[in-house]
């Protein structure tokens, strides 16, 4: 037992002399990485895609939203080259490859929306970039809303001010059948029949600018629900009194004009309603709230920094493990290992000890630097240092794996950058996982990085406790990562030669 | 006659009977019949790829014949266990240590791979870098070693768990003369001290530090001898080394070849005055021939010694005839 302990420990002491020699390897791959980081924070500015832009706005410009309006919306998300009036200048700047978007505003007059004439907000480009596109889409729908809002908010303003008219007019004639019904006589028929013509027009006014009755109206205010209805069932009344007053007798034509009257204080009621309903609620009766019960997220640079973390250490295990069994290979130290009475796991756990110990220190070192650009601190140091062993650990074997594989350095090394582009990709270090189909997830679960992004977010991000999921993830990759290389190391180490 | 064969293997550290290692496609080492008794130094030489390394591959328990028998101290390599092991140091052909590790720490690791612990290296360590005169190296890097060096630090690696048996596989090559001579020594100290040694090489002449020296050829050992009884068999006996006047030599030629101790005559090539006259006892047939040759035919030469041929050309005619005998034998 004795003599086993002192193999291993030849073996640690072996690759700690080794790696401590090569300090330009540790900061090659501790602080390479790290520097990206901090460049990244220091100069990180949006995520979303840089699409340059020229906008063709009409000379007549669009009701509510001005040309600074625009200007400012667009600035924000694109990068906006210029502002013209000419649609061929700008397509010509498109061809030219001058820019990546041309939106072209049309001409829009208030009274062609109310009509029902949709004009056409163009835009055009020629981006190869998926991501761009999506982008371009996106920010048009959202460009759209907002200038239909400001469309629909100066239609309401419009309706709001007929409507008043509307109102004061409703309130005269109201006034004026009142009179009729008290004292009505052969004179009052003709009155009538004048008041009603009067009252056509101001109805077919107020609907025509009022705004399209929705759902969503309706639950703000039963009375904006009706406001429509009340004007049909009043013109309809009306049409019945005109018939009454040529054909009927008296009391059926005082009858009539009560009803009327009823209408009509009843339309003053809703009116009254639309008057007074802000004009943001007539055009956009939902509004959102949102609450962060954390108080807010993260900055993107402190939101990565655990799986950049994870990204780190990982790599810094595999780069050293995929190289630890290859290299002795190529020196042909296996030649005189195998004449020696050395075990292929004293190599295995010596080598492995001191790659974990240096992979668990530079994670400590690590946590410490991200700690200086504001990453918070681990929220349990226990669980963090057992997840940096593990993640050392699992990552040691999927190196030492490679380096069972491989037959040369430059093999381990294009292995290593395999696994790096793999972990980029399905261990949801920017791409969630969920985004994919099943037969990503189990090279997601198979890769250490998964699982530690998930545990470093949790303790470094979310201030919690780990799940039992991410235990287990690393322990199997160990054990799946170890038992294979012990099987393919056994038969190589016999045949050290062949 | 049992007594006589238990004798005998006490007397062997390893034993090689009929061991063949087929590779395929000619590859590989055939019926292999080699003893090395203990406390000597057997050297084997042949040219490149001959199957020198795979021999000694053989030996120490990296391979295992296909067919025959290979037996260190009566052990089949094959079943070593970490005792067996312990008794085997091995020199491979390249440097196989760590660059980034100084001469001490590489010590050290091999010392550890041998169950050694940390004070038994320690005591361990100082004399034997002194052996190799390597102490004022001894915190270098190995990166940082001449090649002699390196070779020297390998030596006192595979010396640091004390085996009793050396295997060196080319520990002199690409090294120079004044080095070569100085390994050879430690060598010869170590089979002085009782070890037994396997030594490969390339360099035809370090067969004379060899007590007995194996020749290799196509995988296969064409002869094993002692240093001298290679250049007897190379030349087919003792040489004496005669000059003669160019126009008496016919005469004296024709002389010689009637003498019955004399086996052959053979006229110097690029020497138009010069014979070797080959004979069994060349110190004791020298006079013989000299006195013949004046009272009868009446030449004196003007050179007459004994002659020790070079193990390059002992290697070259050994090389030859094997080759001749191999033509001889594919002729149907």
């Amino acid at each position: 037992m004795i003599a086993y302990l002192i193999r291993t420990f030849s073996f640690f002491m072996k690759e700690i002399h080794d790696v401590r020699r090569q300090p330009r390897l540790m900061l090659s791959l501790v602080g390479g990485p790290l520097l990206v980081l901090a460049a990244f924070g220091a100069t990180f500015r949006s995520a979303n895609p840089f699409v340059s832009m020229v906008l063709v706005w009409p000379e007549s410009g669009i009701p509510g939203f001005s040309q600074e309006q625009a200007e400012k919306f667009l600035s924000s998300n694109f990068y906006l080259v210029e502002i013209t009036t000419d649609e061929d200048e700008a397509m010509q700047m498109l061809d030219r490859g001058e820019v990546d978007v041309v939106q072209v505003i049309p001409e829009v007059i208030i009274d062609q929306v109310a009509a029902q004439v949709r004009p056409e907000i163009q835009i055009i480009s020629n981006t190869v970039d998926p991501s761009a596109e999506a982008w371009i889409r996106s920010l048009s729908y959202g460009e759209m809303n907002y200038i239909n809002k400001q469309l629909l908010s100066q239609q309401a303003i419009l309706a709001q001010d007929k409507a008043e008219d509307v109102n004061r007019s409703l309130l005269t004639m109201q006034d004026e059948f009142e009179a009729l019904s008290q004292n009505f006589d052969a004179d009052s028929i003709d009155r009538a029949k004048d008041m009603i013509a009067e009252l056509r027009p101001i109805l077919a006014d107020l609907e025509y600018y009022l705004p399209p009755e929705t759902q969503a109206q309706a639950n703000l205010s039963p009375e904006l629900s009706k406001l429509h209805s009340d004007i049909e069932i009043l013109i309809d009344d009306l049409d019945e009194l005109e018939q009454v007053l040529d054909q009927g007798d008296l009391v059926t034509h005082l009858d009539r004009l009560n009803s009327v009257n009823d209408e009509i204080g009843d339309l003053q009621g809703s009116v009254d309603v639309f008057i007074t309903t802000p004009t943001e609620n007539i055009i956009s009766p939902v509004r959102e709230t949102y609450t962060n019960l954390r108080g807010g997220a993260y900055s993107m640079v402190v939101f990565y920094a655990p799986a950049v973390l994870a990204l780190l250490v990982q790599q810094l295990a595999i780069t050293l493990a995929s190289l630890g069994l290859v290299r002795e290979r190529q020196m042909g130290s296996f030649e005189m290992f195998r004449v020696s009475p050395l075990k292929f796991s004293q190599i295995i756990v010596g080598k492995s000890l001191a790659y974990i110990l240096y992979v668990s220190i530079a994670g400590v070192i690590l946590t410490f630097l991200l700690s200086l650009i504001q990453v918070p601190m681990p929220y349990n140091l226990g669980q963090y240092m057992a997840l940096l062993v593990l993640l050392a650990t699992a990552s040691v074997g999927i190196g030492f794996l490679i380096s069972a594989t491989s037959r040369t350095d430059s093999q381990a090394i294009q292995l290593t950058m395999l696994v790096l582009l793999l972990s980029i990709f399905f261990t949801g270090f920017f791409l969630p996982i969920t985004g994919f189909n099943w037969p990503a997830w189990i090279i997601a679960l198979l890769i250490p990085m998964t699982h530690a992004i998930t545990g470093f977010q949790d303790l470094i991000l979310a201030g919690q406790n780990l799940g039992s999921d991410v235990w287990i993830g690393l322990v199997i990759i160990i054990l799946l990562s170890y038992g294979l290389v012990s099987l393919i190391m056994r038969r190589q180490y016999r045949k050290v030669l062949d | 006659m049992e007594i006589e064969q238990v004798s005998q293997e006490s007397q062997e550290a390893v034993r090689m009977e009929d061991a063949c290692l087929d590779f395929g496609g000619g590859a590989g080492v055939f019926d292999l019949n080699l003893s090395l008794p203990k406390g000597s130094i057997t050297g084997i030489i042949g040219p490149s790829g001959c199957g020198k390394t795979t021999a000694i591959r053989l030996i120490n328990g990296i391979y295992g014949p296909t067919s025959g028998e290979v037996r260190v101290f009566g052990k089949k390599p094959l079943a070593y266990d970490a005792v067996d092991k312990a008794g085997i140091g091995y020199i491979p052909q390249h440097f196989i240590l760590y660059p980034n590790l100084s001469v001490e720490e590489n010590m050290r690791f091999v010392g550890g791979i041998y169950g050694m612990s940390a004070s038994e290296c320690k005591a361990k360590i100082q004399p034997l870098l002194a052996f190799v005169e390597l102490e004022a190296a001894r915190k270098r890097l190995a990166r940082k070693l001449s090649g002699g060096m390196q070779r020297r630090l390998m030596l006192a690696s595979a010396l640091l768990h004390d085996p009793t048996i050396l295997m060196a596989d080319e520990p002199t090559a690409g090294i120079d003369p004044i080095l070569r001579a100085r390994i050879w020594e430690n060598f010869r100290e170590l089979r002085d001290q009782g070890k037994t040694l396997l030594v490969t090489t390339q360099y035809v002449g370090e067969a004379a530090y060899c007590d007995q020296v194996a020749v290799m050829r196509n995988g296969r050992l064409i002869v094993i001898d002692t240093p001298r009884g290679l250049q007897r068999r190379a030349m087919g006996g003792e040489v004496i080394h005669l000059q003669v006047e160019e126009k008496k030599l016919t005469k004296c030629v024709r002389f010689l070849e009637k003498l019955p101790q004399v086996y052959r005559v053979e006229r110097i090539p690029a020497d138009a005055e010069g014979l070797y006259v080959l004979v069994e006892d060349a110190g004791k047939e020298l006079p013989n021939l000299l006195s013949a040759l004046k009272e009868e035919i009446s030449i004196v030469p003007t050179t007459a010694e004994p002659y020790l041929p070079s193990f390059d050309e002992v290697f070259v005619r050994l090389i030859r005839a094997a080759e001749t005998s191999q033509a001889v034998e594919m002729v149907p």
